[in-house]
């Protein structure tokens, strides 16, 4: 299949700061990516707001924006830049979440902006632990058993269920709650 | 697993119990390692296979027979002896690695490789650069090589009788002696073994046929007279062009209308059959990595490979056969649809056992073919 | 990886070593699974395709498994459906360039229409198939926190990874262990010798970084693999691994050490320190028995298929036993680049920047560039940028094996932070020529005394102090000064081991744990000073400097400097104290004979009197920001300065340089709700895992800017907790005004309430935590609260509320700020800014 030749302009949202969990790897494939666009004569438009990547650099994107990595900061760049496609895939879980509610407030389709390299469908398919379960499940892949609960009453009755050890998370993980992302329960 | 350890520390007795080994091969370079399996001298063809996993399964391909095989994954044994044998014995002429596993781990495990090739008396070396020997085979092209723990050789001597071996007879040594059914009760197919992995059966058996394996030297007229819904033309090993009583049988059984779905070997003989010519690789495709590219869907699929003929596609007449798969690396043929006829016919093998999963569908394919349901 | 067309390929089948329970990115992986079958293997392979097909991916996914080790039966844990951590540490151990491929993908290419970069002549719809073992450790910051609890649990603790390649798994295992850089090179270096066997085994149950070490201990002992797997989980097939490698300690120890034992050692990468020391000899008796015997280090390429292509990549690893592989290239120049090993506190990923610019800097300048380094998550080991890369570990003996191969024409130590500073004097030995800034240089800026007899040549005030040895001496230079005094190890990065002290007992636990970990080199007591901590990065060739800027830590000095808030152009400055600074600098470089990259930390105290703290005659973390900020390109530029080249004929005025039209912000960012137990009160010590930037025409945009990048996200609740001691109470009160002019409800301890109070400032008093419910940390805990603004006393206090309201507060999400120049930063920016109207400023256009 011959390259899609309406893209000619893509935002490349990066990872933001270094923390564990979401760290250097995603400055390497952000480069790469960067890299591998513009040997497809693609312009690119960088937003990361971490300095000290070798992706937030002029001889890797040709605009690049330290800026923080806000759904705010995002609509104005969009705005501003007019690109044709955004490809959030490289900057981990912050890049997809910012992508993800952009596209649901229409904001994207508004903007004449697709997602290219995955579309929000597949990322709720399988980000959102319920989507995950039922996908899981049509394809005869199994997981482990699972529940999505409101209160600790109903939580101890399927722990209980199912039997400990198990894990405890929220069912989607937003920047904003990862506080506590997983906590083994034995008992 | 534990079980399988001889719990001593392997350095302080030395290598004294370890016999030397070497491989000389037909350019003169000589590898020393140390003897595993048989102690006897072996003279072989020399292939390599970059598998990852599936040992067992390479060491019961009856398509190595006539080759000594080079593990290019250098930690070989690690999960030791399973129930995964795709024949019924080991069949490669000798077998060459860079390191067996001192003791396995795996809740199948029955044994220890170790053991393994000593009960088949393949003769082995291990601790040689497999990577050195690999690039070797791939510059050079495939050579014959020997094993032995014999250290006053001659090296003249051994590579005038390497120069003169050569790899034949094969098939009637790894083809079964008497014809046996897989009892089941939808479509009857007829496979012709000719050095058949076990998984080809199963797969049409799973699907629910009943398939008869008949030795490699079975008439047509038998075949065809057992009345089958299709026939399957296996796998083996050596030289295509050498079987040429196979051959003609199978000129007959292309002249009749019954659905064929053939494999490797049984790929090359169709071909052979119905006027195409075979050559043979520089070095072979061995492994489970090699992508196919379906022409017709123009869909890649990740495929297992064990074959150095390959068919050649330019003097294919194109009305009686078609390619229908294609090697992406190297554009090698890889699969043939005949026109006209039910008759498809793949290189690689869709089998796996070892290798990727990705072609069962065309067992799926051969089904419909015969009529079946999936 | 899928492409539109629905063709799929699995790049890479990895195995933890850690059983399920064990975040991914906490364990010991290694690549290509070593205990599964091909049945098994198949199984979870078709599996993920499957998956990957069924999510309609175009581009790179990756799935977690959890296969039960005596059935079939697996899970399916996770599936990411982007490039993640896993996809950086596949891509490196195959050599598939995965987020190359999912770009292209991206754009609407197939796999097979996507060219194999190593190979050249296959394409990317192929499966890589390894001929070595890769292993992969994670690097965990316990020696930072050492008060966290080291336990390992599905909650990442990791700040990075060391990867490397053998033939063989122990290989893999001892090369993996030395790149760590934590004073670890084999399975010795945690000691439970002193365990009984009981206590042993019952230890086994702890799941923590050091298990590796403790199930080396009972293999020693001969406790039965049976008992470890039922205990650990971890499969039998790596406990007789471990055993392996001890019984290889035991045949040191007690046989005699022939040239077969030798060869074998060195096949399983036991290095030439440990085997001396298990044998009784010397480092270079066994040295030199290796050479004498030919049992030298050969390389391997990295082809992703296993030799059957030729391949054209120069990406190696080493072997002992076997064929080399490397060419000796001998056309051009040749610089040996060292990165900077795993991505930890204190050296991070500016240094790989360094190390990138500088690589492609002298390849401009034609040389032939070949880079060191074992951290599969940088650029810096992407094998197309240096000409060759060697993934290798960054100890002295690795990168000797490496230089009698390749016989480099120079070395660059300056961009790889501590990691490649450690080497210069390995590098000298071995006939290397370091470039730019001599070693002996080098040491004098770290050697207390011939750095002061420098200070005093170039009349620049420090302030005073002493080098100790022993805690009895640092009491007495402590004494001597006054407290509050510095102390610290001499020769260290990311200020590990640096505290304040304000007394003898502080100064007596501190040298504790400083002399935990073995000390070459002398402890330093300086007088604690506050003022404004000031820093610089300039560039000299010998003759000129050039300083592209001055950049402020708001926090006043005492937090470290990689943790603290700055912002450049230095904003509170006078004249003055800039000029005075630029001219330091110079006398230092000079002095010093910097060819090359220099960084200082100066301290001024008043208008203008500066006193100089640090010097580093290499380039620092700062770097990056400044360059982008600024745009000056200053690695590039030190780079030619390197190679001879002089500022002025590269197009540079020498001296300060104008300031940009930008201020810039650059806040450090944590991760401490990741590591339970820690003390997050920002102290000497480096403890900020990350940064970002504000940058904006304006002071208090930048600020802002900075803040929202780093998750500060205010207001919310609008509710704030201040908690501050006696002396701080006067700024509290300003503060306190300020934020409740802007709408904030103030919550304080008795003491600041009080302050507040009286002040006019409206603040309700709340319990401290010791006294009875409702009190503070029901506050924090009932989740209303935006901000605790905590100046704690100085000093580890664990057993303080203190502790447990900054603790507390991060666990639930609310932000601490611990210093008043912070607190300070935060409300100015909160009073100026609106988020729906930044500026956006593109740096590519910058200068």
């Amino acid at each position: 299949m011959p390259r899609d030749n309406s893209i000619k302009k893509v935002l490349v949202i990066g990872s933001g700061p270094i923390v564990i969990g979401q760290a250097a790897e995603f400055d390497y494939a952000g480069t790469q990516a960067c890299r591998s666009l513009k040997e497809e004569g693609i312009e690119v438009v960088l937003l990361n707001s971490n300095p000290a990547t070798i992706m937030t650099d002029k001889d890797i994107a040709d605009r690049v924006y330290i800026e923080p990595l806000t759904i705010e900061v995002v609509e104005q760049l969009i705005k501003k830049e007019k690109p044709d496609s955004v490809l959030p895939t490289l900057g981990g879980q912050a890049g997809l979440n910012l992508a993800m509610e952009l596209e649901e407030a229409g904001f994207l389709k508004e903007n004449n902006v697709r997602l290219i390299g995955t579309t929000s469908e597949t990322i709720k398919k399988a980000e959102d632990r319920l989507e995950f379960k039922a996908t899981m499940e049509k394809i005869g892949e199994p997981v482990a058993a699972s529940l999505v609960v409101e209160n600790v009453e109903d939580g101890l009755a399927f722990a209980n269920k199912i039997g400990y050890p198990v894990v405890l998370r929220p069912a989607y993980t937003l920047e904003e709650a990862v506080v506590v992302s997983h906590m083994i329960l034995s008992s | 697993m534990s079980a399988f350890l001889l719990r001593k520390n392997i350095f302080t007795k030395g290598k004294g119990e370890q016999m030397k080994a070497f491989l000389i091969l037909e350019d003169g370079t000589v590898f020393t390692g140390t003897s595993i399996g048989s102690t006897r001298d072996m003279i072989s063809e020399i292939v390599f296979n970059t598998s990852m996993t599936g040992y067992l399964e390479v060491l019961t391909d009856p398509s190595y027979a006539g080759q000594a095989v080079v593990m290019t994954y250098p930690l070989i044994g690690n999960y030791g002896i399973t129930p995964d044998m795709e024949s019924l014995k080991a069949w490669p002429d000798g077998y060459i690695v860079r390191e067996l596993s001192r003791m396995p781990s795996n809740f199948r495990c029955e044994g220890t490789i170790q053991d393994f090739l000593k009960k088949y008396d393949i003769p082995g070396i291990a601790g040689v650069d497999t990577r050195a020997l690999t690039k070797i085979l791939r510059e050079k092209g495939t050579m014959n090589g020997m094993i032995t723990t014999n250290e006053n050789y001659d090296l003249d001597e051994v590579i005038s009788k390497l120069k003169n071996y050569k790899v034949e007879g094969v098939v009637s040594k790894v083809t079964c002696e008497e014809k046996y059914v897989l009892e089941g009760t939808g479509k009857k197919v007829a496979l012709l073994d000719l050095g058949a992995k076990k998984n080809i059966a199963k797969s049409l058996n799973d699907r629910g046929c009943e398939v008869t394996v008949y030795p490699a030297d079975t008439t047509a007229d038998e075949i065809i007279a057992s009345n089958p819904d299709g026939i399957m033309l296996s796998n083996g090993p050596g030289d295509p062009a050498e079987c040429t009583s196979i051959i003609k049988e199978i000129k007959k059984l292309y002249e009749t209308d019954i659905p064929i779905f053939a494999i490797c070997l049984g790929h090359q003989l169709m071909a052979l059959a119905t006027g195409g010519t075979t050559y043979k690789l520089k070095y072979g495709h061995r492994g489970g990595n090699h992508p196919v590219k379906d022409l017709q869907t123009g869909r890649v699929y990740i495929s297992s490979q064990n074959h150095g003929y390959v068919v050649d596609e330019d003097k294919i007449d194109p009305n009686v056969a078609v390619p229908a798969f294609k090697n992406v690396n190297d554009g090698t043929n890889e699969g043939l649809a005949y026109v006209g006829k039910n008759i498809f016919t793949v290189q690689f093998h869709p089998e796996a056992c070892p290798g990727p999963q990705d072609s069962g569908y065309l067992f799926d394919r051969f089904l419909e073919m015969m009529g079946g349901e999936k | 990886m899928r492409d539109g067309a629905g063709n799929c390929i699995t790049v890479c089948n990895m195995e933890n070593i850690d059983p399920v329970g064990v975040h991914t990115g906490d364990s010991i992986v290694v690549a290509p699974s070593q205990t599964l079958g091909d049945k098994e293997y198949q199984m979870l392979r078709t599996s993920a395709l499957n998956i990957i097909s069924e999510l309609n991916i175009t581009g790179g996914c990756n799935v977690q498994y959890a296969l039960h080790p005596e059935t079939f039966e697996y899970c399916v844990i996770e599936v990411n459906p982007r490039v993640s951590r896993s996809s950086a540490l596949a891509s490196k151990a195959t050599g598939y360039p995965i987020a190359k491929v999912a770009a292209k993908i991206a754009l609407g290419y197939n796999l097979d229409e996507i060219k194999n970069a190593i190979t050249q002549k296959t394409y990317a719809s192929f499966e890589p198939m390894l001929d070595y073992v890769v292993v992969k450790i994670p690097r965990l910051p316990f020696d930072k926190f050492i008060s966290a609890k080291r336990t390992l649990t599905t909650q990442m603790k990791a700040t990075g990874e060391v990867m490397s390649i053998c033939n063989n798994f122990e290989g893999a295992l001892m090369k993996a262990i030395r790149s760590l850089e934590q004073h670890v090179d084999s399975l010795m270096s945690y000691d439970f010798t002193d365990l009984t066997d009981d206590e042993l085994i019952d230890q086994l149950k702890k799941v923590d970084d050091m298990r590796m070490w403790r199930i080396a201990e009972a293999c020693r002992r001969g406790i039965s693999y049976n008992l470890i797997h039922e205990i650990t989980k971890v499969d039998e097939w790596f406990i007789d691994k471990f055993a392996i490698i001890t019984e290889m300690e035991t045949a040191l120890k007690t046989q005699e050490l022939t040239p077969e034992l030798l060869a074998e050692a060195k096949r399983i990468e036991f290095p030439d320190n440990v085997i001396a020391q298990l044998t009784g000899k010397t480092e270079q008796e066994i040295h030199d028995m290796r050479h004498a015997n030919g049992i030298v280090a050969a390389y391997k390429i990295v082809d992703t298929c296993a030799a059957e292509f030729a391949a054209e990549t120069p990406y190696y690893y080493s072997v002992y036993g076997s064929e080399n592989e490397v060419e000796q290239t001998k056309d051009k120049k040749k610089v040996l680049v060292l990165g900077s090993g795993p991505i930890r506190i204190g050296q991070g990923i500016e240094f790989d920047f360094c190390s990138v610019h500088c690589t492609w800097a002298f390849a401009k300048d034609g040389y032939e560039t070949i880079i060191v380094n074992n951290n599969p998550e940088t650029v810096s080991t992407d094998f197309d940028i240096a000409d060759k890369l060697y993934f290798e570990p960054l100890t002295a003996e690795d990168v000797e094996s490496i230089v009698d191969i390749e016989k480099p024409d120079g070395a660059v130590v300056q961009f790889g932070g501590q990691t490649a500073i450690k080497l210069t004097e390995a590098l000298m030995k071995m006939g290397v020529p370091i470039l730019g800034t001599s070693a002996e240089n080098v040491d004098k800026a770290e050697d207390r005394e011939l750095f002061d007899e420098i200070l005093e040549e170039c009349e620049i005030p420090r302030p005073t102090g002493g080098t100790v040895f022993t805690a009895e001496e640092a009491k007495e230079v402590a004494n001597r000064l006054g407290y509050p005094v510095l102390v610290r190890p001499s020769y260290v990065l990311g200020g590990q081991g640096m505290q304040i002290a304000i007394n003898d007992n502080d100064i007596d636990e501190f040298i504790g744990i400083i002399n935990r970990i073995a000390q070459d080199h002398p402890i330093l007591v300086d007088k604690y000073l506050q003022g404004k901590e000031i820093e610089v990065d300039a560039v000299c060739d010998g003759t000129d400097i050039l300083i592209p800027g001055i950049m402020e830590h708001i926090e006043r000095a005492g937090i470290h400097s990689g943790d603290s808030i700055s912002v450049y152009p230095a904003q509170s400055l006078t004249e003055g104290a800039k000029a005075k600074i630029a001219e330091y600098t110079r006398r230092l470089a000079k002095s010093l004979h910097v060819i090359g990259m220099i960084n200082i930390q100066f301290i001024v105290c008043g208008e203008d009197d500066v006193y100089v703290i640090e010097v580093n005659p290499r380039s620092s973390r700062t770097v990056p920001y400044i360059s982008k900020v600024t745009g000056i390109p200053i690695v590039p530029l030190a780079t030619q300065v390197i190679t001879g080249k002089k500022i002025k004929d590269l197009g540079y005025t020498p001296g300060l340089q104008p300031e940009a039209d930008y201020v810039a912000v650059k806040m450090p960012v944590f991760s401490f709700e990741k590591i339970r137990g820690a003390d997050i009160s920002l102290g000497p010590e480096m403890k900020s895992t990350g940064e970002c930037l504000g940058i904006a025409k304006t002071f208090d945009e930048a600020l802002y800017k900075a803040f929202i990048g780093a998750g500060i996200k205010l207001p919310k609740h609008k509710n704030m907790i201040m908690t501050v001691r006696d002396e701080d109470h006067a700024d509290a009160v300003e503060i306190g005004r300020r934020f409740e002019k802007i709408g904030y409800h103030i919550f304080a301890t008795s003491g600041t309430a009080r302050a507040l109070n009286e002040a006019g400032v409206k603040a309700t008093p709340v319990r401290k935590i010791e006294q009875e419910s409702p009190n503070l940390l029901d506050l924090i805990l009932g989740h209303k609260i935006d901000l605790v603004i905590d100046i704690p006393a100085q000093g580890a206090e664990h057993s303080r509320d203190g502790f447990v309201i900054r603790r507390n507060a991060i666990e639930t999400g609310v932000n601490v700020l611990t210093a008043i120049d912070t607190a300070y930063a935060l409300i100015t920016s909160l009073e100026n800014t609106d988020i729906k109207k930044l500026s956006l400023i593109d740096i590519a256009k910058v200068q």
